[in-house]
C-alpha cells in the first residue's frame, strides 16, 4: 500500500474513531477522508468523547469534518478532501468505497462490524477493526486482508457471538441500540493511537510487523500486551467470496427504468439489501404496497416507526417476471441510489454513477 | 458453482437447509397437531400447518376458538449469519387473535442466526395456543389488553406438539 495518495475510510465516530480522525489527518499521504456514522452528539458524549460543548446536537460527521478541515485545509497538493456520509454503514452503497485503500471500523456494534466485514471482502480492501472494554480496560486492534483462505471477523465467532448480535424488537420492545462501551475518553485514545500506529505500519508496507491478521489488546489495568495470530475457520459462516471485477455503468438511477436495468443485467440484486414488495406499521397497522429497496429500514408516514416486511413479501432479487406493474419506477424511485453495486444473473456487478 | 435445491451455492447454508427439513418433517410425522409443507419457491419456504386450539377475530368482534393454523416460514440466504425474526414469518391465516399477532406478522421473540426450524415450530406453537404471550407491548395492544383479563383459560391447547410414545407394558391378569 505504499502510494503516494492513500484513501482512508472510518466508519463509527464515537470515543475511539473521534479520536483517531485527528492522527490521520496528519499523515501526509493521507488525501482522502471518507467518514461515515449516522448519529448526532449528545450532551453525555462531553465526557467521553473528544468534543466541545458547541458540538452537542451537531451530527458527528459535520462536527468532526469541520475539525478535520481545521487541522489540514482541504486546499492544495496537500490537502487533505474530506467526505462526509451521515448513515450506517450497512445502507452506505459499496461503491462509493471502492477506491479506498483500507476501511477502518470504530463501530460499537456487532452487527455494523458483521457489515464491514463483508464490504470489505467483496471489495477486496484491506480492514482494520478496533474496539474498547471500559469495565477491563482493554483496547484491542485487529487487521484483515480480504481473501478465500485469508481469516476474516467472523472467522473467530462461535454460537453466542451470533447470538450477542443486536436485534430489533419491532413487536414493541424497542430499536436495536448498540452497547455502550463504558469506556473512559483515555481508553479511546489509547485505542484510537494504537490503531493509528498500525495503520501507519500498513500505509509504509511495513507488513510483517503489523498487525494485519493479527490481534493486539492491551490490558491496561494489568500492563499486559498481547498478540495472537487469526486462523482462517473453514467452518465460518461468512463465505469469504471476494468480487475480483467491478464494471463501471453510466446509469443514472433517476432516468433509469426497472426494465431497462433488467434489460442490461437480467436481474436485479444489490447485496447487503433486500426488495420489498410490501410494508407494514406495527405500530398503527398503516400498510403500504410498493417495490422499493428496504434501506434504511422504512418509516411508518403516520407514526414514524419503523414498517416491516415478511419474507414472502422479500426478495433478494429481482426479475422482468416478478416487477409487473413496477417495470417503469426509476432506480432511484424503487431505492437504487448512485454508487450502489448491483449485480445481475451472469454475476457482473456494476457501479452506478450519476451522469 | 452452480445452485442447487435450495437455491444456494453455499454449501454451508444447503447443508443446514438439508438438515432442517429433515428435522422438520420428522417433527411433523411425530406430530398429530403439525403438517409441514413445502412450496417449490427459492429461497426456502416452508408453510406450517397447525392443527391446535388458538383464537380469532371475527368481523363482529366476537372472539371464537378456531382449529387450523398456517404460517410460513423463510430462511434467507444469510440466515445463518443474520436475522430479522419478524421477516421470516408470515401468519396465512386471517384474524387470528393474539398480543403477539397482527395482520400476516407474527412475533415469536428473539430469535438467534440460525436458530433451528424445529425450535421455531415450537415457538409459534406456543405463541398460537396462548403458551407463549406478551403481556405489556405485543402488537396487538387490544388483544394484549384482553389476555391480561383472560389468563386463566390459557393456554388454549394443552396437547403436546410432539406425540408422546407410549411405553405401556401389557400383562395379563
Amino acid at each position: 500500500m505504499q502510494k503516494e495518495r492513500i484513501e482512508i475510510a472510518v466508519a463509527g465516530i464515537g470515543n475511539t474513531g473521534g479520536q483517531l480522525l485527528p492522527h490521520l489527518a496528519r499523515m501526509s499521504e493521507v488525501r482522502r477522508l471518507t467518514i461515515i456514522d449516522p448519529d448526532f452528539y449528545e450532551p453525555a458524549n462531553l465526557l467521553t468523547q473528544s468534543i466541545d460543548r458547541i458540538d452537542v446536537d451537531r451530527p458527528k460527521v459535520a462536527a468532526q469534518a469541520e475539525k478535520l478541515r481545521r487541522i489540514r485545509p482541504g486546499i492544495g497538493e496537500s490537502g487533505l478532501e474530506i467526505v462526509a456520509l451521515r448513515e450506517r454503514i450497512e445502507d452506505v452503497p459499496r461503491g462509493l468505497l471502492m477506491k479506498c485503500d483500507l476501511l477502518v471500523s470504530c463501530l460499537p456494534s456487532r452487527d455494523s462490524r458483521q457489515h464491514l466485514n463483508e464490504i470489505a471482502w467483496r471489495l477486496g480492501k484491506p480492514w482494520a477493526d478496533c474496539g474498547v472494554l471500559g469495565s477491563q480496560s482493554l483496547a484491542r486492534v485487529n487487521a484483515y486482508a480480504p481473501g478465500p483462505d485469508a481469516p476474516c471477523l467472523e472467522c473467530a465467532w462461535g454460537p453466542s457471538d451470533y447470538s450477542a448480535l443486536e436485534q430489533s424488537y419491532i413487536c414493541g420492545a424497542g430499536e436495536a441500540r448498540d452497547y455502550p462501551t463504558m469506556a473512559s475518553s483515555a481508553l479511546g485514545a489509547l485505542a484510537a493511537s494504537l490503531l493509528a500506529l498500525e495503520i501507519k505500519k500498513l500505509l509504509s508496507g511495513n507488513l510483517a510487523q503489523s498487525v494485519l491478521g493479527r490481534q493486539l489488546v492491551l490490558d491496561a489495568e494489568h500492563h499486559i500486551l498481547q498478540v495472537s495470530e487469526l486462523r482462517r475457520n473453514p467452518y465460518c459462516r461468512f463465505d469469504h467470496r471476494c468480487w475480483h471485477s467491478i464494471e463501471p455503468w453510466i446509469c443514472p438511477p433517476e432516468n433509469t427504468t426497472v426494465a431497462e436495468a433488467l434489460n442490461a443485467l437480467g436481474s436485479l440484486q444489490v447485496e447487503g439489501h433486500r426488495f420489498a414488495f410490501e410494508l407494514l406499521c406495527p405500530g398503527c397497522g398503516h400498510q403500504e404496497k410498493a417495490l422499493r429497496l428496504n434501506r434504511p429500514p422504512s418509516r411508518c408516514p403516520k407514526c414514524d416507526r419503523r414498517m416491516v416486511t415478511s419474507g414472502f413479501g422479500l426478495l433478494d432479487r429481482i426479475d422482468s417476471e416478478l416487477v409487473g406493474e413496477y417495470a417503469n419506477f426509476t432506480l432511484a424511485k424503487i431505492g437504487v441510489r448512485a454508487g450502489d453495486i448491483v449485480s445481475g444473473n451472469a454475476r457482473h456487478r456494476r457501479v452506478l454513477e450519476a451522469a | 458453482m452452480s445452485e442447487n435445491r435450495f437455491g444456494s451455492d453455499d454449501p454451508v447454508y444447503e447443508s443446514f437447509m438439508r438438515r432442517q427439513l429433515e428435522e422438520g418433517m420428522e417433527l411433523a410425522n411425530a406430530s398429530d397437531l403439525l403438517r409441514l409443507h413445502v412450496p417449490p419457491v427459492f429461497p426456502p419456504h416452508f408453510v406450517a400447518e397447525f392443527r391446535c386450539g388458538g383464537l380469532i377475530r371475527e368481523g363482529d368482534g366476537e372472539i371464537e376458538q378456531a382449529s387450523e393454523f398456517h404460517v410460513g416460514i423463510w430462511f434467507p440466504p444469510d440466515y445463518l449469519r443474520r436475522v430479522e425474526g419478524l421477516e421470516m414469518l408470515r401468519m396465512f391465516t386471517q384474524n387470528v387473535w393474539h398480543p403477539n399477532i397482527r395482520a400476516q406478522y407474527i412475533c415469536i421473540g428473539r430469535l438467534t442466526p440460525g436458530t433451528a426450524l424445529v425450535d421455531i415450530l415450537y415457538q409459534i406453537f406456543e405463541v398460537l395456543t396462548y403458551t407463549k404471550w406478551n403481556t405489556a407491548d405485543g402488537m396487538n395492544r387490544a388483544a394484549c389488553a384482553w389476555a391480561r383479563e383472560h389468563q386463566a383459560e390459557f393456554p388454549i391447547d394443552r396437547r403436546p406438539l410432539k406425540r408422546r410414545t407410549l411405553s405401556l407394558e401389557v400383562k395379563p391378569l
